[in-house]
């Protein structure tokens, strides 16, 4: 699949490796030239991953990385509410289907919100709490 | 009528004042604890330290009673999510964002937050009408939001020229509300006034149809 990574911190590096290694062509975006050294340069070198700097959050960014053609767009910059603004713009101007468009969303009701809306919401939280909570239950604990 | 503004910038403190003096209650949440001693002590304790975008700190405030919600911090995104937020978990009748970026503009008006307000427009606005321009400039929205206020100048070549304003080809619905000439003077009589260059016409207009009046009034007589 082609996917378009915005937001290249811990959690956007560490996701664009991963699905590397699934096999997936990823786009990784970011306003900090800096924040590509966390992806590891052969996945660079190989064409595997294309660091591509740029604002996310702006339409002629947007436009430019034909993210019309994306299968599935993530969203995982720092911060939720300019998470929620990235996704609702992609979804206006590139038309994608909300669902495939994922969202890193750590408060709540923000995330409960935007699920609502239609977009695919993801939470640190939740991906640690989880397991953790399943662990115990197994254990019964 | 209760209400609460979110962030508590330059703006939200002239707004807040100029709603307090009109008789209104009001209350103003920062996260920044010196933003807040500064307007509790200039207005008097109506802050909280807060964030816009969390459900709790707006519980907090009050948001279950409030008529209205302002969001007028400096960050577009924390304005446009605290609105949906508000709309979505509260029975507050009404939100107001205040944005910045022009870029934003498409996801602000689709939002559902009921007036969405851009800078950048409103400067536009202004500018126009300092600046002699024959732009339509945008006044008032009106209830319903399907109308709105334009006002538009007469170019001195215009096709409109020596017309009353029966003889305009205006879409239906549109209604001249009134013209001033450039000396100031207001005309009483719409019906016989025949319009002169630099007149300026205050139009009520259905949504969508402002560029269409404004290329009737300002297309020029020789390109008819």
């Amino acid at each position: 699949m082609n996917i378009h990574i915005i937001g290249i911190g811990h959690t956007g590096s560490k996701i664009s490796e991963e699905l590397c290694s699934a096999g997936h062509k990823i786009n990784a975006i970011d306003t900090d030239k800096k924040s590509f050294t966390k992806l590891p340069s052969e996945l660079i070198d190989n064409k595997y991953i294309k660091p591509i700097m740029g604002n996310g959050n702006s339409k002629d960014t947007i436009n430019s990385l034909r993210i019309i053609n994306s299968d599935i767009v993530i969203i995982c910059t720092g911060k939720d509410t300019l998470n929620c603004l990235i996704a609702q713009k992609i979804s206006i101007l590139a038309n994608i289907d909300k669902e495939k468009i994922i969202i890193l969303i750590k408060d709540f009701y923000i995330g409960n919100f935007y699920r609502s809306l239609g977009f695919s919401i993801f939470n640190k939280i939740d991906s640690i709490s989880d397991p953790v909570l399943k662990l115990i239950k197994n254990r019964n604990i | 009528m209760y209400i609460i503004i979110g962030g508590g910038g330059n703006i939200s403190e002239e707004i807040a004042s100029s709603l307090l003096s009109s008789g209104d209650e009001v209350h103003v949440i920062d996260i920044d604890e010196n933003i807040i001693e500064k307007i509790n002590s200039n207005l008097g304790i109506i802050g909280s330290v807060g964030t816009l975008t969390n459900i709790r700190d707006l519980e907090k405030s009050g948001i279950g009673r409030a008529a209205m919600f302002i969001a007028a911090s400096d960050n577009d995104e924390d304005n446009l999510v605290a609105c949906q937020l508000v709309k979505h978990n509260f029975e507050t009748s009404e939100t107001v964002s205040i944005y910045k970026y022009m870029d934003n503009y498409e996801v602000f008006q689709q939002s559902g937050i009921d007036h969405p307000i851009n800078l950048t427009e409103l400067t536009i606005n202004r500018l126009s009408s300092i600046i002699n321009t024959h732009a339509a400039v945008s006044l008032i929205e009106l209830p319903g939001r399907d109308k709105g206020i334009i006002s538009v100048k007469v170019p001195p070549n215009s096709q409109v020229l020596g017309l009353t304003i029966k003889e305009i080809p205006f879409v239906q619905e549109t209604k001249v509300l009134m013209v001033a000439s450039e000396n100031g003077e207001i005309h009483d009589n719409l019906q016989e006034y025949k319009l002169s260059a630099r007149d300026e016409l205050i139009i009520r207009v259905p949504n969508g149809l402002e560029s269409e009046i404004h290329t009737i009034i300002t297309t020029n007589i020789y390109e008819k």
